[in-house]
């Protein structure tokens, strides 16, 4: 089931998988894409910083080239044209070293251009120049027209050699290479970039797909929830309404069961089957008890519980209470006391109020030593009025205290089964309190006793709805 | 205790029974009906000390048949057995003039307490 399930759904991933895994493949692809971006960015950087550098040189090797040929040309015109005097002669062969010093730092220089004379073959067009004009200048008083005919024909040789020096030209084209290679790595970077890019879309469709997976799982497990609950809810109803029909039936036989035997006791009080009837009697008349206490549970759960709501001073209400609560008290064999005291109205079911109160005095009074006392005081602050009932019985362990308004939970077992009731007393109590928008609270230490507070709020009417009553409850008093 | 005659109308033959043996335990005659028409045939046809009558009643109901003896002038003494206990039904009891208003499950002890407490006064007169 779960296989198919999965291929119904795709993959078979689950989208936190995805989602991971895509967000792992960004950080990878970011981390991937940064290095080769600087890697890229350092290769572009050195091959245009070494083309500019390559440029720049060759362009000044090629100026101070031409300027040494061209000082060359000029001291061999003074030569020529005027007299190979001392300092002429000197001055020319300067002008010859340093152009020969220039060659050699050519030399240096990494000049591969094809169509580009070389160092050498610049030293070898300078050399034979040089080897050709120097002697003619020596022989200028022998051989006039010798010197006359070296001087010119060594004047083209230097226009030659200028031509041939022209290294601007070499310049340009290395800078062409170079900017051509520049150009190759930026595209090799584009497209490395563009790879880059395209991994960080499909990272990005990958979350956008994980996401639409979440939002879809989501969905469907609320969707899910959803009928969960509703099945849940329509169980719960089921059951509470079980409950409260099963409950209903089963009045009329108790009825029937506790009256006959009530009957067979009047026809014959001091008959041998009297015992056995009056057991009857009471175990229908606990059962019936226990009955009414399902069905108010079970109404209390499938809606609000039904009470019969009245305005009520607390005077007169408190003292009814204590007077039944002692009554209770003393019939099961405790030493009561009462302080009350407490001012406003309440708007409650009066009965079910005092039962709950009633159900508390009977647990302290069931639990507590025989002639225990249980205390029952009220007090009230400007909104609400509480009523708690304390006994020095052997009360309540930590762990059992979260759990004693749970039906049918009893903190002794064995003890709460002997001394009757089904325990669903705390639930009740507490099932009233809520129903008139109050709580009940229990604290409890093992050895000194057992304190349960009922909190119930005042009601808070105008002066005009409490007029009638007030008066009402004065008159009573009289 | 002395004499007197209850009529009980009541469907449920086992609640009906009980009632028949405890009022006649307490010396008193007793006449059942099982439905609200064997009950107006009764009422009719006799006088009575005490009407014990049930309001959920096949045929006619318990508070329509008292209703319809009212408006003849009867003023029988009536006990209503009701298994509601919400407004409108107290309100159409009170309209019927019913003496006592029982709501089941009762308590069978009261039950007769409350019955005895109506032939009381014709005892006494």
């Amino acid at each position: 089931v779960t296989d198919q399930v999965k291929r119904q759904r795709g993959f078979g991933t689950h989208p936190w998988q995805i989602a991971i895994a895509a967000v792992f493949g960004l950080l990878v692809a970011n981390v991937v894409g940064g290095l080769v971006a600087l890697a890229l960015n350092r290769s572009v950087h050195e091959v245009t910083d070494e083309a500019v550098r390559y440029d720049v040189e060759l362009e000044d090797r090629g100026d101070d080239l031409r300027v040494a040929v061209l000082d060359v040309r000029h001291y061999h015109r003074n030569i020529a044209f005027g007299s190979p005097s001392r300092g002429a002669v000197a001055d020319f062969e300067r002008a010859y070293a340093a152009l020969h010093e220039e060659i050699d730092d050519l030399e240096q220089l990494d000049s591969r251009g094809a169509d580009v004379a070389t160092s050498q073959e610049l030293r070898q067009m300078a050399e034979a120049y040089y080897a050709e004009f120097r002697p003619a200048v020596d022989r200028f008083e022998i051989d006039p027209a010798g010197f006359t005919r070296a001087s010119d024909h060594g004047l083209v040789s230097l226009a030659a050699l200028e031509q041939a020096a022209a290294i601007d030209r070499l310049g340009e084209q290395r800078a062409a290479a170079a900017l051509h290679k520049v150009e190759e790595v930026t595209a090799a970077a584009r497209l490395v970039l563009l790879g880059v890019l395209a991994g960080l879309f499909l990272v990005g469709a990958g979350l956008a797909y994980a996401a639409l997976r979440v939002v879809r799982e989501l969905r469907e497990l609320y969707a899910r929830q959803q009928e969960a609950a509703k099945a849940a809810e329509v169980a719960s109803q089921a059951k509470t309404d079980f409950i409260a029909d099963v409950s209903h039936e089963l009045r009329t036989p108790l009825t029937v069961l506790r009256g006959n035997a009530e009957v067979g006791l009047e026809l014959e009080r001091n008959c041998v089957h009297a015992p056995m009837l009056q057991d009857i009697v009471n175990e229908s008349a606990s059962m019936a008890r226990m009955v009414e206490d399902l069905l108010f549970l079970a109404r209390s759960d499938s809606a609000s519980p039904p009470l019969e709501l009245e305005v009520v001073a607390l005077g007169p209400f408190l003292a009814g209470l204590a007077g039944r609560a002692e009554v209770l008290a003393r019939e099961r064999g405790a030493t009561f006391e009462a302080a009350l005291d407490g001012e406003g109205w309440l708007q409650i079911d009066p009965a079910r109020i005092e039962q709950a109160v009633l159900i508390l005095v009977d647990n302290s009074a069931k639990y507590s030593p025989s002639g225990g006392l249980i205390s029952l005081s009220s007090w009230s602050d400007r909104r609400e009025l509480h009523i708690q009932v304390s006994d020095r019985g052997p009360g309540i362990p930590e762990a059992d205290l979260p759990h004693i308004f749970e039906r049918f939970y009893r903190v002794d077992k064995v003890r709460g089964r002997k001394q009757g009731g089904a325990g669903l007393g705390l639930s009740i109590a507490k099932t009233t309190a809520e129903a008139h928008g109050g709580r009940i609270e229990a604290t409890s230490h093992v050895g000194q006793g057992t304190r349960m507070t009922i909190h119930l709020p005042l009601f808070e009417a105008s002066a005009a709805d409490k007029q009638p009553l007030a008066r009402s409850s004065v008159e009573d008093a009289r | 205790v002395s004499g007197g005659h209850v009529l009980v109308i009541e469907d449920d033959p086992k609640i009906a029974g009980l009632l028949q043996r405890g009022l006649s335990l307490k010396g008193l005659e007793v006449t059942v009906a099982e439905d609200g028409a064997a009950g107006r045939v009764a009422w009719n046809s006799g006088a009575f000390d005490v009407v014990l009558l049930d309001v959920m009643l096949p045929e006619v109901d318990g508070l329509s048949l008292c209703a319809e003896r009212r408006a003849t002038g009867d003023r029988t003494p009536v006990v209503l057995l009701s298994a509601r206990d919400d407004d409108q039904t107290r309100e159409r009891a009170a309209a019927c003039d019913v003496a006592d208003y029982v709501t089941k499950p009762f308590a069978y002890a009261d039950l007769m307490a409350r019955v005895m407490l109506q032939l009381a006064p014709s005892d006494a007169s």
